[in-house]
C-alpha cells in the first residue's frame, strides 16, 4: 500500500482538477462546507464536520424530476434528455475528496435506499459520476458520538481512503478499481510503504479505537427500542416530544434523511412547468397527513418517536444498513438541544 | 457513456373518457392511455395504486376501481378534498393527465383463489374493493363463496348504486349494506348501525378470507369483532397512507420499517399486527 505526503495533496489536487471536477471541504464563517475547489490549497483535510453532509451532492435540497406542458398540449419530459437526469455538470467525474468515514456510512445507507428496488435515475446519474476519497478524523469532535455508532473506520463506500499516521504522512487504502487507477495516473504523489509506516499505522488505528469507541454502544438497541414503544420508559418519548420544536432542521443536517416531497411550479405563461422534489422532514407536522385530514403522527412525541426508531431500528430492518452513523450533525443544528446520544443513552438505562 | 435507465417519475399521458357522479363528494373517472399499445399493455392487480399528475396543480395516489379484467380503460373513484382531488373533479371528458404505475402489491390472488371470501367495506374503502369483487365475478369459478358487507355514514354516501343492485340480485354473492345513521330527508328501509354490526349477521367458517378497507379508525373495531372467528393470516386489510412517490424512496407512507408502496397497501394481520402505527 502506497504512502501520500501531506504537502502534496494540493499538488494532487491541482493535477486531478485538469481531468475530474473536485469538491472538498472549504473554510466558511469558521465553519466548513464540502464545495467545488479551484486550486488544490483551497480542500482543508483538517475541517471537524461540515455544515451539510456529502448527500447534499447526489441529493441536492431541491431537483427538478420533470418538465411538463399542460392541458391539451400535455406531456411529460425527464429533466434530462435520455431517460437520465439533466447533467448540470456535463458528462465530467467529480472526486469527492476529504470524506469522513461517518459520512461514508451514509452516502452507502443512501445508495441502499436510492438504487435499489426502484432505482432512482436522478441519484445514480451524479453517484455514477463521483470518485470518493475519504479522509480520517484524527479527533472526535464533542458532538460526535461516531463511538457510539462504530462508524469512526470504514471498509467499503470509498475510492481511496487517507488515513492520518503522523502530521505530515497519510497511509493510502485502496477501496476499488477506479482508486487504483487514480493511483496508477498520479504516480509521481505517492510513495511505497515500508515496514516502519505499517508500524505506525497499527499503533494510529490503536490509537484511534481508544479516542473514539464509547462504552455505550448500539447493541441490543433494536430490542429495547421494541420494548420502549408504548410504556416502560414511554416517559422518554414525552420528554422529547415535549422539548422538540418540530422544527425539521436535525433531517437537513442529517446525512441519512432521504425524505423528500414532491410538488409542481407552473412557469408565467401558465402553459408549462416543472415537478421537483425538495426535502422534506417527518419531523413536520403536516407529513403523515392523507387525503382529508387524517394524521397518522399526530403528536411532536409520535413524530420524534417515529424518526428516532427509523434511525435506529427501521433502516437496519429494512436494509441492513445504520440510519444514523454519528456524525452529530442533528446535535449541532438541534435549536432546542436535543443529544442523540443522550437519547440513545437513556434507552439503553446508562 | 449513454445509460438507459428506466424513469419511475415519468408519468404517461392518459385521456379521461367518462365521468360519472357517484354521490355530492364522489365522482368516478374512467381513463384511457394515449397510446393504444400502452392501453393494451396496461396491466394491474385489483388493490394495486396509480399516482395520478394534473401538471400545476401536483401528483396524488389513488386506488385503481375497475377492475383488470376489463382491458380497454381503468378507472379511479375520487372525494373531492384537496388539491389534486380538486382540480380532478374540474376536469372534463376528453381532457388530459399524467399516470404513473401501477404501484404495491395488490390483494393476493392466490391466498383468495379457491378460497371463501368476506369482504368488508367502509365509506370510500368500496373503491379497491370494487376492483376486487368484479374481478372475482369475471372468474367467478375461480373463488369460493363472495360475502360483502357495506358500511357509510348515510345513505346518500353510497357508492356504486347500479353495482350494488346487480351483486344483490345474483345469487352467488351475499350483499349486507348498513348506514351509520339516517339523517332528515334521507329514505333508507335497509340495516341502520356500523358496519361491525353486520358480522354477526353473516354465516362463516373458520377458514374464510376477509379483506378489509375503510377509514383509519374502522380497522381496530372491525378486527376486535373478527378476532378469534378467522385465522389472523387470512384477514388482509389495504391500509392508506400517503404515498408521494410510489416507489419507496421519499419515506412519507411508513408504517414502522414498513412502506405502504412497496410493502403494501395491503398487509395481512398477521404482518401488522405488531407493527407500531399500523392500526
Amino acid at each position: 500500500m502506497p504512502l501520500i505526503k501531506k504537502q502534496k495533496i494540493p499538488l494532487l489536487v491541482d493535477k486531478m482538477l485538469k481531468k475530474f471536477d473536485v469538491i472538498g471541504p472549504v473554510p466558511k464563517d469558521e465553519k466548513y462546507v464540502f464545495s467545488k475547489v479551484s486550486r488544490g490549497e483551497e480542500v482543508f483535510l483538517g475541517y471537524d464536520t461540515s455544515i451539510l453532509p456529502p448527500k447534499k451532492i447526489f441529493f441536492p435540497q431541491e431537483e427538478t424530476l420533470i418538465t411538463f406542458k399542460k392541458d391539451e398540449q400535455l406531456e411529460f419530459k425527464p429533466a434530462l434528455e435520455d431517460g437520465t437526469p439533466s447533467k448540470t455538470d456535463g458528462d465530467r467525474k467529480f472526486v469527492i475528496f476529504g470524506v469522513h468515514a461517518c459520512d461514508i456510512h451514509a452516502i452507502l445507507t443512501l445508495d441502499k435506499q436510492f438504487m435499489e428496488v426502484y432505482p432512482d435515475p436522478y441519484y445514480i446519474s451524479k453517484r455514477a459520476r463521483s470518485l470518493i476519497i475519504g479522509v480520517s478524523c484524527r479527533e472526535p469532535k464533542e458532538t460526535c458520538f461516531c463511538g457510539i455508532m462504530g462508524t469512526y473506520t470504514v471498509e467499503k463506500g470509498f475510492d481511496l481512503f487517507l488515513e492520518q499516521i503522523d502530521e505530515d504522512e497519510f497511509y493510502v487504502i485502496v477501496g476499488s478499481d477506479e482508486g487504483r487507477k487514480l493511483l496508477s495516473a498520479y504516480p509521481d504523489f505517492f510513495e511505497a510503504s515500508t515496514e516502519e509506516t505499517l508500524e505506525k499505522l497499527r499503533k494510529v488505528l490503536k490509537e484511534k479505537d481508544e479516542k473514539f469507541a464509547d462504552s455505550v454502544s448500539i447493541t441490543g438497541l433494536p430490542t429495547l427500542l421494541e420494548q420502549e414503544f408504548d410504556s416502560v420508559n414511554g416517559e422518554i418519548w414525552e420528554e422529547l416530544g415535549e422539548k422538540c420544536l418540530g422544527c425539521g432542521t436535525c433531517c437537513l443536517v442529517c446525512p441519512t434523511c432521504f425524505c423528500f416531497n414532491v410538488v409542481d411550479k407552473v412557469e408565467l405563461s401558465g402553459k408549462e412547468g416543472l415537478t421537483k422534489r425538495v426535502w422534506d422532514s417527518c419531523l413536520l407536522a403536516d407529513f403523515a397527513v392523507i387525503a382529508g385530514g387524517f394524521n397518522f403522527r399526530p403528536t411532536q412525541t409520535s413524530r420524534i418517536r417515529y424518526r428516532i426508531y427509523h434511525k435506529l431500528k427501521y433502516e437496519l430492518e429494512r436494509g441492513g444498513i445504520l440510519g444514523c452513523v454519528g456524525c452529530g450533525r442533528c446535535n449541532i443544528a438541534c435549536p432546542a438541544g436535543i443529544k442523540m446520544q443522550d437519547v440513545i443513552k437513556k434507552i439503553k438505562g446508562e | 457513456m449513454k445509460t438507459l435507465v428506466v424513469n419511475p417519475y415519468l408519468p404517461i399521458p392518459a385521456r379521461c373518457t367518462k365521468i360519472v357522479s357517484q354521490t355530492e363528494l364522489e365522482k368516478l373517472f374512467r381513463f384511457e392511455f394515449l397510446g393504444k399499445t400502452i392501453q393494451e399493455n396496461f396491466d394491474y392487480l385489483p388493490g394495486q395504486f396509480l399516482e395520478l399528475s394534473i401538471p400545476g396543480f401536483g401528483e396524488a395516489p389513488f386506488s385503481i376501481t375497475s377492475t383488470p379484467t376489463k382491458k380497454e380503460y381503468f378507472e379511479f373513484c375520487v372525494r373531492k378534498v384537496g388539491t389534486v382531488t380538486g382540480a380532478l373533479h374540474d376536469l372534463k371528458e376528453g381532457k388530459k393527465v399524467g399516470i404513473r404505475g401501477p404501484f404495491g402489491n395488490g390483494f393476493p390472488l392466490n391466498d383468495l383463489k379457491g378460497r371463501d371470501i368476506i369482504v368488508i367495506a367502509g365509506g370510500l374503502g368500496l373503491v379497491p374493493l370494487r376492483s376486487l369483487i368484479n374481478y372475482i365475478l369475471d372468474k367467478r369459478d375461480k373463488f369460493g363463496a363472495l360475502k360483502i358487507l357495506y358500511g357509510t355514514k348515510q345513505p346518500k354516501e353510497l357508492l356504486f348504486r347500479d353495482e350494488l343492485k346487480a351483486w344483490e340480485e345474483r345469487k352467488d354473492v351475499e350483499l349486507l349494506i348498513t348506514v351509520d345513521a339516517v339523517p332528515e330527508g334521507q329514505e333508507w328501509s335497509g340495516n341502520v348501525g356500523v358496519v361491525t354490526t353486520l358480522i354477526p349477521k353473516v354465516e362463516m367458517h373458520k377458514d374464510y378470507t376477509a379483506v378489509i378497507c375503510g377509514p383509519p379508525i374502522m380497522y381496530k373495531f372491525v378486527l376486535r369483532k373478527l378476532d378469534g372467528k378467522l385465522r389472523e393470516d387470512l384477514i388482509f386489510l389495504s391500509l392508506e397512507r400517503r404515498m408521494r412517490c410510489g416507489i419507496g424512496k421519499c419515506g412519507h407512507c411508513a408504517i414502522g420499517p414498513k412502506y405502504t408502496c412497496l410493502d403494501g397497501p395491503v398487509f395481512s394481520y398477521e404482518e401488522i399486527k405488531n407493527l407500531q402505527g399500523a392500526i
